[in-house]
């Protein structure tokens, strides 16, 4: 299967790869194994928090990435499963949306936009959460990495389920802490299964297996690498300038790729979210949002002199702030889930100390989406 | 309107409160004026839960010369109470009380408050800023009474308003920006729940048992004590904290020293009680994680870094651990940490 991508270029600042570059032609991208052809934005990526409190597209749980040594495990998320086997599915839990009935208002006395999670879904967290630290706990790593690695996100995970299940918030903190956990389990998920499953797996070279869908799988334009993945049986795709495809290539005809959003991904950014990362592809471009976690009051506490400036990402408002002061006072007005969403819509996230600029909040956030 | 005050000095932040309780302030100072030690001692009230004698010794034996103060970047941002200290909500007198009824009234705001992905700015209030806080919003709810004693109307009868009034507003202003969180409207709330027991309902005299009053205190003093070792961590290893990998080990650590790894729990815990529990076997993992996560932090003592988990010699873990804690923070910040309480049983 082949496609043509949005993509002339492969912009990672990784050093290394090949980094494919090209005025004119687009890049095409073809798979041996997986049955459709993601769109993949190569080009600058920009991170930040969707209306569902994902990350669409850039983020790692919902779509394909591009493969970096040390995420390996990336391409062993599991995929949403289809709607028809997501209800019977286990671990359903980690693709459930959030919606406002799910959430239990302090109710002590009226007008209190905080609250806390249904305690049946909460405790539904917890079980999974035990269940994952059993795995866990019996798991042998191969080396100490892995070993770090998948302690890393457990211990994230134990602390997200912790404010889920103890905590109390508002309900946008709520679903972002939700979606938070979500990834977390889904990165132990594929931690585990990449160390007890497919770090084992030594193919014979008898042919190949059939791509496992469930899994993410992930974007390379390295050849070596794909083959390997193939072997395993892992999703995989790889990017290349048109050119360099093989005549003797058995194509089985043109594809035209996949949006995420036609994947179901939701890609409408959530209003006044700060951009986490913004640039070229490159291994470390989620450090950013890392730092920032909903529900963990510690950033509640951090304090805006020195953590902010050594980030390499700065915070910004996504939106100018025209569009801001537009946007506040009609959402005040209606005491629907749109209020709710207010809190965001005020300035920084990261309070800057250059607060009073707010020409420089515009100007910095327009080229959000070019795709080059 | 900039509530960035260093407040080093108590005297700095005299300027949001009335005359009178700036007064007992001060009196509670000892001579050097910038240490208050009162919290260094157990506590006396009967409505206080109690540390373990490990940690009232460590108070006792902090070493509270100012010469030992280390001047860093985020003193003033985190030298205050993140909760109430359980000072203000302990003792006879009825403004205890009152505090303690404020305090219900915001207690999940300001969880909710804490766990919000908004960072907070201004610095955590002090005690003082706690205490007209809490103060302020008795009155205006009214809890026990209408409120006649101290005239609180805005306008007098004249027409001008008063003096106080103009204060009132003031305060009001400065406290809205410290705590920033809305509080509900009077009228709006008919009862108060602690401790599963409706402790006051509109229009009835307040119901506190005595042991309620003792989880309260116990219950700010816990928080107290899982941030405050979180934001002194943040302090003692500032540039671990600036990695995202060492900000995530860093938490991993400091969070398996609390029951469930919860920072902010709305519940009271009825099971595991975690560093406070008054069982040596249900400590002993949380002492552990928690000499586990202070090891890391300078000037260490050479005998906490040797121990084995090894029983005979736990206790006098405990006891290291907590002078050293106690001692560091108190270096950091000036003031006495508050440290974990046993969970009061019920009488």
């Amino acid at each position: 299967m082949i496609g043509e991508l949005k993509s002339t270029y492969i912009s990672t600042c990784v050093k290394g790869v090949d980094a494919l570059a090209c005025k004119s032609d687009k890049l095409v991208i073809s798979t041996p194994n997986a049955d459709y052809l993601p769109q993949v934005n190569l080009g600058k990526q920009v991170i930040s928090i969707c209306d569902d409190g994902r990350w669409g597209a850039e983020d790692w749980s919902q779509w394909p990435q591009w493969h970096f040594d040390g995420q390996e495990h990336f391409a062993y998320i599991l995929q949403k499963p289809k709607p028809s086997n997501l209800l019977a599915h286990p671990l359903r839990r980690l693709w459930w949306d959030m919606d406002t009935f799910d959430f239990v208002p302090n109710s002590d006395d009226g007008g209190d936009d905080d609250g806390r999670l249904n305690s049946g879904i909460a405790a539904h967290f917890y079980e999974l959460r035990t269940q994952f630290m059993e795995e866990v706990d019996s798991c042998e790593c191969n080396n100490g990495l892995d070993y770090q690695r998948l302690q890393m996100a457990a211990a994230q995970m134990r602390g997200c389920v912790a404010a889920l299940r103890f905590g109390t918030s508002s309900y946008l903190t709520m679903k972002l802490n939700v979606t938070w956990a979500q990834r977390c389990f889904l990165e132990v998920r594929a931690l585990l299964d990449k160390i007890t499953k497919w770090d084992r797996i030594t193919p014979k070279g008898e042919g190949y297996p059939e791509a496992d869908n469930n899994l993410m799988g992930c974007v390379t334009d390295r050849v070596q690498f794909a083959h390997e993945m193939y072997e395993k049986g892992v999703p995989v795709w790889l990017v290349r300038r048109p050119s360099q495809v093989s005549d003797e290539a058995n194509i089985i005809g043109p594809w035209c790729p996949t949006e995420p959003a036609q994947a179901g991904v939701v890609i409408k950014r959530m209003i006044g979210a700060p951009v986490f990362y913004s640039g070229p592809l490159s291994s470390n471009m989620y450090l950013g949002i890392y730092k920032w976690k909903p529900g963990q009051a510690d950033m509640m506490l951090i304090a805006d002199h020195d953590s902010t400036t050594s980030t390499p990402t700065t915070a910004e408002t996504l939106l100018p702030q025209s569009v801001q002061s537009v946007l506040v006072p009609s959402s005040s007005t209606s005491p629907t889930s749109t209020s709710r969403l207010q809190t965001t819509s005020r300035p920084p996230i990261h309070s800057l100390p250059q607060k009073k600029d707010t020409g420089k909040h515009s100007r910095r956030s327009q080229p959000c989406e070019s795709h080059d | 309107m900039s509530l960035m005050i260093n407040l080093p000095s108590i005297g700095a932040s005299l300027c949001v409160d009335s005359k009178s309780d700036a007064v007992t302030r001060i009196n509670m100072k000892t001579m050097d004026g910038s240490v208050n030690m009162a919290p260094f001692q157990p506590p006396t009230s009967e409505y206080s839960s109690k540390p373990s004698e490990y940690w009232a010794n460590a108070l006792k034996n902090v070493d509270t010369r100012p010469s030992r103060n280390i001047d860093h970047p985020r003193h003033s941002m985190f030298k205050g109470y993140t909760f109430p200290s359980s000072y203000i909500l302990c003792g006879d007198e009825n403004k205890n009380t009152e505090n303690v009824l404020a305090w219900l009234l915001i207690r999940t705001r300001w969880l909710s408050h804490m766990s919000g992905v908004q960072p907070r700015t201004v610095p955590l209030p002090n005690l003082h800023q706690w205490r007209s806080y809490l103060r302020d919003l008795f009155l205006e709810h009214e809890f026990l009474r209408p409120d006649t004693c101290k005239p609180l109307t805005h306008v007098g009868e004249d027409g001008k308003t008063s003096r106080t009034a103009r204060r009132n507003a003031r305060s009001h202003e400065t406290a809205k920006e410290i705590f920033s969180i809305r509080t509900p409207k009077k009228g709006d709330v008919d009862l108060l729940i602690w401790n599963d027991r409706v402790v006051w309902r509109h229009g009835q005299e307040v119901d506190f048992q005595v042991w309620d009053r003792q989880l309260v205190a116990w219950d700010v003093q816990q928080h107290n004590f899982q941030l405050e070792l979180i934001n002194l961590d943040r302090c003692v290893l500032a540039d671990n904290w600036r990695s995202t990998d060492g900000a995530i080990l860093r938490e991993k650590k400091l969070r398996s020293v609390f029951v469930n790894e919860a920072l902010l729990t709305v519940d009271l815990p009825r099971h595991s009680f975690g560093i406070s529990s008054e069982s040596w076997e249900e400590r002993r993992p949380y002492v552990e994680a928690f000499r586990n996560a202070v090891v890391d932090w300078p000037n260490v003592p050479q005998e906490l870094l040797t121990f084995a988990n090894n029983d005979q010699i736990v206790e006098r873990a405990e006891s290291l651990v907590a002078s050293f804690y106690c001692q560091t923070f108190f270096d950091y910040f000036g003031r006495a940490p508050c440290v974990p309480h046993l969970f009061p049983l019920k009488v």
